[in-house]
């Protein structure tokens, strides 16, 4: 019962939540290409050992993860699990 | 006891459980249900799901290619990384529509969706039978895959033929008996398996071969040109336009793989948008795959490699020194990176003959005579590609590697059918073949590609002129608007 209102009344809200969605995955797309990967495209400094190019790639996939997890939370967080 | 007769144990080991949890995965259920062997009836969990899709990542490619890409090529195999962690997230957005309209109409593929769509079964014969060639190409090269590992670990005395015979022909009876959930839950044995070795043999050498990960990739600046660990630049293996259009043809290509996008019918919104929320994981476990490739920079020289996709067995036999319960453990960790990703095609190849070229044509056939024509697919792709891994023909393979950058085109017709009413049938068609036309011509037959370009994006662009031009031509009847319009609202 409370998932049907839950659906209903989210219906508006998901619509907007699908396009900001929409936005993340352009934007951290476009942050992984040439040419804004250019501004991480450099082999110093060396993060964690890794050199910039590599380290870009993985920092920007951390908060891809927590991009996705805040996300799925806002859409299903208040479900009964 | 010789290293190699404890590889073979240790991998014997890992076939015999592989082999039995597939089994025992359909055990139970339906075995004369289409719904049950296509989509485990729309009811596969979560942590399934996961290692699903997961494995899929983990291929042949990314074991044995990854660490080879990273050696040879460095900031290039960056890409791979890119690739994994994009190419699930446009799934958060169409898989639960997928879902919601296959539990409504029953549909069982891509090509389903596609017919209902476009009510044409010309178009879902195209895509079946591009499908199944690209699959044909891909099970080649997993069992390439199998097949090297086991000759390299047992130190050849595994021929070639043998230790594809049996990796493969384990997968093609599970998943002949079991269906999706054979290959869904002996893929979550193999991919536990195959992570845990990747990051143990990270670990490892990269201490042993180096001290550390800051003193590998020093090592490495000093050892390979200025250029190597960026993309873009004169001695760069990569141009800036080649890397940034591959990273976007996988994102939007990795989801219209059939057997991938088949996986949005076998279970719920909730588990489809949960799988796509640790997926980014997934990506971060490729990241020491690509510290072997690293690794090996400085230590393996080039020239006695034959292919850089060598590499990582190299150092196996080469720096672990002789200890066979190390080339078993990581003999079946490659085995099942193979395994994991040659079960879901194999799966993935049968549905599609079956109910996309063989069911179209020939409609009306009862569900059991369907599942008997997937059956035998499994076993016909099967053996197509044992046969193209084992022997080759040149001629084939160029067919197939067309067929494999083309999976991509079919992304507009599906974007197309979820979310733009107008698109129509004949749009869709041509769009379709236009760019399959021409990312086979730019892949296989012209000298160069207009801005370095990936011929996949040049194949779509073409695809989606094509598409909305055509589709806009014709003005819909009412009938039509209703029939687009209830597809992108449900």
């Amino acid at each position: 019962m409370a998932e049907l209102e839950n659906t209903k009344s989210g219906l508006g809200g998901r619509r907007v939540a699908t396009r900001a969605f929409v936005c993340f995955i352009i934007a951290i797309a476009l942050i992984m290409i040439f040419p804004i990967y250019g501004l991480g495209n450099r082999v110093e400094p060396y993060v964690f050992g890794m050199p910039f190019s590599m380290f870009w790639v993985v920092f920007w996939i951390g908060v891809e993860f927590f991009g996705v997890i805040g996300f799925f939370l806002y859409e299903h967080g208040r479900e009964a699990r | 006891m010789d290293a190699w007769i404890i590889a073979i144990i240790a991998m014997a080991v890992y076939l015999v459980f592989a082999f039995g949890l597939g089994l025992l995965a359909g055990r139970g259920r339906s075995f004369f249900s289409v719904s049950e062997y296509a989509v485990a009836d729309r009811g596969l969990g979560l942590f399934v799901m996961w290692f699903l899709m997961g494995g899929t990542i983990f291929s042949a490619f990314a074991f044995l290619g990854g660490p080879g890409w990273a050696y040879s090529k460095g900031a290039a195999a960056f890409y791979i990384l890119a690739y994994a962690a994009l190419g699930l997230l446009p799934w958060y957005v169409i898989g639960p529509k997928v879902a919601r309209l296959g539990a409504q109409h029953n549909y069982f593929t891509m090509g389903d969706l596609l017919a209902d769509r476009y009510r044409s079964r010309v178009l879902v014969v195209i895509v079946g039978i591009v499908s199944v060639l690209a699959f044909i190409q891909y099970l080649t090269l997993q069992i390439k895959g199998m097949a090297y590992v086991f000759n390299v670990l047992t130190e050849g005395h595994i021929p070639i033929w043998l230790g594809a015979l049996i990796a493969y022909g384990i997968v093609v009876v599970y998943v002949i008996t079991s269906g999706v959930r054979g290959a869904a839950w002996s893929d979550v044995l193999q991919a536990i398996l195959m992570l845990v070795v990747a990051w143990v043999l990270a670990v490892y050498l990269v201490s042993h071969l180096h001290g550390g990960i800051g003193a590998m990739f020093e090592s490495v600046a000093r050892e390979r040109p200025q250029d190597f660990l960026v993309i873009g630049h004169p001695g760069s293996a990569m141009s800036a336009a080649a890397y940034s259009s591959a990273i976007l043809v996988s994102m939007v290509g990795f989801m219209m793989w059939p057997h991938l996008f088949t996986k949005s019918y076998t279970t719920s919104e909730r588990r489809i948008k949960l799988t796509v929320v640790v997926y980014p994981l997934f990506a971060l476990f490729l990241v020491p795959v690509l510290f072997i490739g690293f690794a090996a920079i400085g230590v393996v020289p080039p020239d006695v490699l034959d292919s850089s996709d060598q590499v990582l067995p190299y150092l196996i036999t080469h720096e672990l020194g002789g200890s066979g319960i190390i080339y078993g453990l990581i003999g079946a960790g490659a085995l099942a990176a193979a395994m994991s990703s040659a079960d879901a095609i194999t799966h993935g190849a049968s549905v599609s003959v079956g109910r996309d070229v063989v069911v179209p044509l020939k409609p009306n056939l009862a569900g059991r005579t369907q599942l008997l024509i997937m059956r035998v697919a499994v076993v016909l792709v099967g053996a197509a590609a044992y046969y193209l891994a084992i022997f080759g023909a040149q001629g084939l393979i160029q067919l197939l590697l067309g067929a494999y950058g083309s999976i991509v085109q079919f992304a507009p017709s599906v974007y197309g059918a979820l979310f733009w009413r107008r698109g129509t049938r004949a749009g869709a068609i041509w769009g379709l073949l236009v760019g399959v036309g021409v990312n086979f011509y730019f892949q296989l037959i012209a000298d160069g590609k207009p801005f370095d370009l990936h011929a996949g994006l040049l194949g779509l662009i073409a695809n989606i002129v094509v598409f909305v031009v055509l589709s806009l031509l014709v003005r819909p009847s009412d009938e039509d608007a209703a029939h687009g319009a209830r597809f992108v609202k449900s």
